[in-house]
């Protein structure tokens, strides 16, 4: 077994393990996932930060309104980015459909992130628990009220999201998405199970003010400010809980170039995570056990595992190349039937048992977020997500570590 | 809490991992020992050859008989040895070095057998003798020796009756391949060796090694 061979090993060890644990995470709690605490409503803020959004402001704002919650408990605060639409228009005639009910702050320059509109918001918020939704996702009515509970029922809970869903599925990039927002949901709920939530998604979460303001609001730098708040809120000492009995839906980029994009994005904002804890790494509970092994792991074995296969690929294309070129030159055949002659490996074993179990474990988890009967969720689309759609992960890591070296990035 | 489960996990990824890597030690096993048994019995029928050569020069048998066995068995390595490449494939976990040879050691005695013949029995045949790297890694070299086996397998096609095509690795740490391509000069590979003449190191088409195949 020479070292890329050994490589390959180790990846099927790594993806086995890290699919085996979700599994042994799954099956005793599979009763208990939809569970959780009964909330009593009590007031709550809620921040929506926002920028050229006058496309879907007026659904995501109704949507807040049809919380099924008391109204008299609900404030909204709209931080207007300085939007070059007409989102303030929009947003000051939501004011007059419901009176009293939403504030609009006007942020006095574009900040380029998400972070310093909601952190205007969470300042100006009235109440003690602060929930921050995007202007461009519609919580289901049922949202708050199972959310609430969590932080209720537990001092040491500061944070709760909910499942994500995607919105859209007039393209088949949403519609792979919807897949990928569906496994992903059900993991944040099983890495649930050992206080693992490493990220409060920015379409709708649930925060305890006091613990906002204690750790410092959201860092206004990162570009996942919704993933570096979970981790300095567990460095704090607190945990985020995942609640999957309610759904929040969110509009999904249509094409390629808009999802690499928002891609590039988490990852530069992952990677500056893992940057700003690093000293936290085997420290601080699951954050220091888990979380940031878990991604600097698997940044670590993207980017490796991307360097080795462009390696074989480019090499064995040159190859083919020189010796079909020559064999042109010189007359002599171009394909051989022992060029198609395939002998069985280890590896090959490895690879299809690895991508059947990929398959039932994505199964299950569609079964389980009630998607697997959908149309969306074919054959065809899950192989594609499977085989094509998280091999592209590695590149997107690649290009965003490159321009996180280089500190060219922006939201 | 479910803290257990990284252990659990641990242990089943190992339980079954490790379980794949039996099935695959026994999948390989299999398939090396059938190229094993294929090698022993290439083995006796060399020796046999050998025998059959002595006979011919000490009972005067006809050459004939000798060529025809020398060319089903030089035909019967050189694909044994095409389906030892095959499973030499990325992703094994066994080594075959020992396998590969065992094989160059017995082409390199076929072709002190073919010369013998060569000698006792007239210049009707050809033996061209493929020196090749099995360890490269430099591609242009990778990509010359894909292309060489390419011809020569064509070449061999052709001309099937008057060929007889010997490929040896050079770099197994063979002392008798060594002395070889020592004794022929040879510092550049991939080479050709026809009748114990360097024809070329470099890329050669089809039609120059015909007509490099007179007698």
């Amino acid at each position: 077994m020479n070292f890329i061979e050994f490589v390959f090993y180790v990846y099927i060890f790594v993806t086995l393990y890290m699919t085996s644990l979700l599994i042994f995470l799954w099956y005793p709690n599979k009763k208990k996932l939809y569970e959780h605490p009964s909330g009593k409503p009590i007031p709550v803020s809620i921040v929506m930060p926002c920028y050229n959004e006058s496309k879907t402001l007026v659904e995501a704002i109704d949507s807040l309104m049809h919380l099924d919650y008391p109204k008299e408990m609900l404030e909204i605060i709209v931080v207007d980015d300085m939007s070059k639409d007409n989102s303030v228009e929009i947003v000051n005639q939501m004011i007059k459909k419901y009176p009293g009910k939403i504030r609009l702050i006007v942020n006095s320059r574009n900040s380029g992130g998400a972070a310093e509109p909601t952190n205007i918001g969470v300042k100006a918020a009235k109440y003690d628990f602060v929930a921050v939704t995007d202007a461009d996702s519609m919580p289901q009515s049922d949202a708050l009220i199972k959310m609430i509970g969590f932080l209720q029922h537990d001092k040491k809970v500061a944070a709760v999201t909910c499942a994500v869903m995607a919105k859209g599925n007039k393209t088949f990039m949403q519609r792979i998405q919807m897949l990928e927002y569906s496994i992903i949901a059900w993991n944040r709920k099983l890495l649930d199970c050992v206080d693992a939530v490493y990220v409060t998604p920015g379409p709708f979460a649930v925060y305890k003010k006091s613990a906002l303001l204690e750790v410092g609001l959201f860092d206004t730098k990162n570009l996942t400010q919704d993933i570096e708040i979970v981790w300095k809120l567990l460095s704090h000492g607190y945990i985020a809980r995942m609640c999957l009995a309610t759904r929040v839906y969110s509009e999904t980029p249509e094409k390629f170039r808009k999802w690499w994009k928002q891609r590039i994005r988490w990852n530069i904002g992952g990677t500056q995570c893992i940057v700003k804890y690093r000293k936290l790494i085997f420290k601080n509970g699951m954050l220091g056990a888990f979380i940031i092994p878990f991604f600097s792991f698997s940044l670590f074995l993207g980017l490796f595992g991307l360097g080795i296969f462009t390696y074989l690929f480019i090499k064995r294309i040159i190859i083919k190349y020189l010796s079909v070129k020559y064999a042109v030159y010189g007359g002599a055949t171009l394909l051989r039937f022992q060029d198609l002659s395939i002998q069985p490996t280890v590896l090959n074993f490895f690879g299809i048992a690895l991508l059947l179990w990929g398959f039932v474990f994505t199964m299950i988890g569609l079964e389980i977020m009630g998607m697997r009967k959908k149309p969306e969720a074919n054959i065809f689309n899950i192989l594609f997500y499977l085989l094509i759609y998280l091999t592209i992960y590695p590149s997107i890591m690649v290009t965003a570590l490159t321009k996180y070296i280089r500190g060219k990035y922006s939201w | 809490m479910s803290k257990h489960a990284f252990w659990k996990a641990f242990i089943f990824t190992a339980i079954i991992f490790g379980f794949g890597l039996i099935l695959g030690f026994f999948l390989e096993g299999f398939q090396s020992d059938n190229i094993y048994s294929k090698l022993i019995d290439s083995e006796l029928n060399l020796l046999d050859d050998q025998l059959t050569h002595e006979i011919i020069n000490d009972y005067n048998v006809s050459c004939v008989q000798a060529r025809v066995s020398l060319f089903a068995f030089a035909d019967k390595i050189y694909s044994e040895a095409v389906e030892l490449e095959e499973i030499d494939g990325i992703g094994r976990l066994g080594d075959l070095t020992v396998l590969h040879k065992r094989y160059d050691l017995l082409r390199a005695l076929l072709l002190k057998e073919s010369k013998n013949l060569k000698e006792r029995c007239g210049n009707d045949f050809h033996i061209i003798t493929y020196f090749y790297l099995y360890n490269s890694q430099n591609i242009e070299i990778s990509s010359k020796q894909n292309y060489f086996s390419r011809v020569l397998y064509d070449l061999k096609e052709l001309h099937s009756d008057t060929v007889l095509l010997i490929p040896i690795a050079s770099d197994t740490g063979l002392s008798s391949v060594d002395l070889l391509t020592n004794a022929l000069n040879i510092h550049t590979y991939p080479s050709i060796i026809i009748d114990d003449a360097i024809v070329t190191t470099e890329n050669p088409t089809l039609t120059e090694l015909e007509e490099k195949l007179v007698f």
